[in-house]
């Protein structure tokens, strides 16, 4: 990349087109979601429990049969598997082995794993290497995972819900080895539903609920953007405004937007009040406000 | 380079790089032709991710306050008068609307000053 400005890559690193998943039990997981993720990015994808997140992350890795188009490093996951890398949500383990045995099976199974890596990570994690892992924390678990995970040559790694059991420490060491795989080249996709960590980390942001995506779009484009505004419940014309989503609250309506005549409309008037949204706030209003109004 | 990243502020971060590096030059701490981090040293510094550094250069590249020279890194480009000519007519486009509004309705202008003045003593 040399000294110039890094450019966002045109190059995705992942294309999802009409991307559906229905479970034997009629669950509708995943609706038509298109997303593409570009080369060099870290893309967080948000949503509540049972948004389809795990599902997507399922489709991309070929676990589960699906509909749609879904292309890993511009071909089908089953030739490029060596150059992607993930951390499934459930930390499952041989648990009679101990660590270090764990890991000389890791040595045998992936490709381009550096065994002496994992070693590393495990240390700074101060992870026993000789315990079994069945008297692993959850959080010591997570921690073996990801020392897995990173020591792994990739080109692609996908986390789903990387810090979970995690100590507030441990989460911030793993955010920063996050951030160091972007730094040396690589595409992060991971799932979360830790805002703050998403604000941290995260480039981009695709939000999902019940199976559809109802945003994407760069972290740092949310507060130059989006605005709020809260509107008193009598405000004249809210049908001629245009909003991402609006919810009705007691005594005022809130509505997030981004269309610049609604917000230039919007922002001298003396009956409204307006505030710049932080992640949180995009997201609750984002994901309350759909259904009311 | 010490940039501050707040994550609350309503500023979004790469907006924060750009005025910490207008700020150090602002305040003498950079010099005109000083070389700046590269965009990986600096977001490895602030703990932010290195596509918004790129962002931020960018941007400032495109407003004439760095360049990039090939094979040495980012430098910059203007000097601190220079930088508060530039801040100074931001200000100034920022307090056009605002000012023009408290005129019309009837506000003097040693009114006005007033405020300012209460608040650049309360900074």
């Amino acid at each position: 990349m040399g000294n110039g400005i890094i450019d966002y890559s045109e190059k995705f690193a992942l294309q999802i087109n009409g991307l559906s998943k229905i479970y034997r039990n009629e669950v509708h997981a995943v609706k038509d979601l298109d997303l593409n993720i570009y080369e060099g990015e870290v893309h967080a994808l948000l949503g509540p429990n049972g948004a389809g997140k795990t599902t997507t992350i399922k489709a991309i890795l070929g676990f589960i049969a699906y509909e749609g188009d879904v292309k890993v490093l511009g071909e089908g996951i089953d030739l490029v598997r060596e150059n992607v890398a993930f951390v499934p949500e459930e930390k499952n383990f041989y648990e009679f082995l101990t660590p270090y045995r764990t890991i000389k099976i890791c040595k045998g199974i992936i490709p381009q794993f550096d065994e002496n890596k994992a070693f590393e990570y495990m240390k700074r994690f101060s992870l026993p290497m000789e315990k079994k892992i069945s008297s692993f924390s959850n959080g010591m678990k997570t921690s073996l995972y990801l020392s897995i995970c990173f020591a792994q040559k990739a080109s692609l790694y996908i986390f789903d819900e990387p810090t979970w059991g995690l100590d507030p420490i441990r989460n911030n060491d793993i955010l920063d080895m996050i951030r160091d795989l972007v730094i040396d080249g690589k595409t992060v996709l991971y799932t979360s539903h830790i805002i703050s960590d998403v604000e941290k980390i995260a480039d981009r942001i695709s939000v999902m609920h019940e199976g559809r995506r109802l945003f994407t779009g760069y972290v740092d484009d949310i507060k130059g953007d989006f605005r709020v505004f809260y509107l008193p419940t009598d405000f004249q014309g809210l049908e001629t405004l245009r909003y991402l989503s609006g919810k009705r609250e007691r005594e005022r309506t809130v509505i997030l937007t981004d269309d610049g005549e609604t917000i230039e409309r919007l922002e001298h008037s003396s009956e409204v009040e307006m505030s710049v949204p932080d992640m949180e706030m995009f997201f609750q209003i984002l994901l309350r406000g759909k259904n009311y109004v | 380079m010490w940039i501050k990243i707040e994550l609350r502020s309503p500023l979004p971060v790469y907006e924060q790089i750009k005025v910490g590096i207008k700020e150090a030059i602002l305040s003498g701490k950079c010099e005109k032709e000083e070389l700046i981090p590269s965009i990986r040293e600096l977001a490895k510094e602030i703990k932010v991710n290195p596509n918004t550094v790129a962002r931020a250069y960018r941007e400032l590249e495109q407003e004439g306050v760095i360049f990039s020279r090939q094979g040495i890194g980012f430098m910059i480009n203007v000097s601190t008068a220079e930088i508060k000519e530039q801040f100074l007519s931001e200000l100034e486009k920022e307090l056009r609307i605002p000012l023009k509004r408290l005129k019309k309705s009837g506000i003097a202008l040693e009114e006005v000053q007033k405020v300012v003045g209460a608040i650049w003593e309360m900074e």
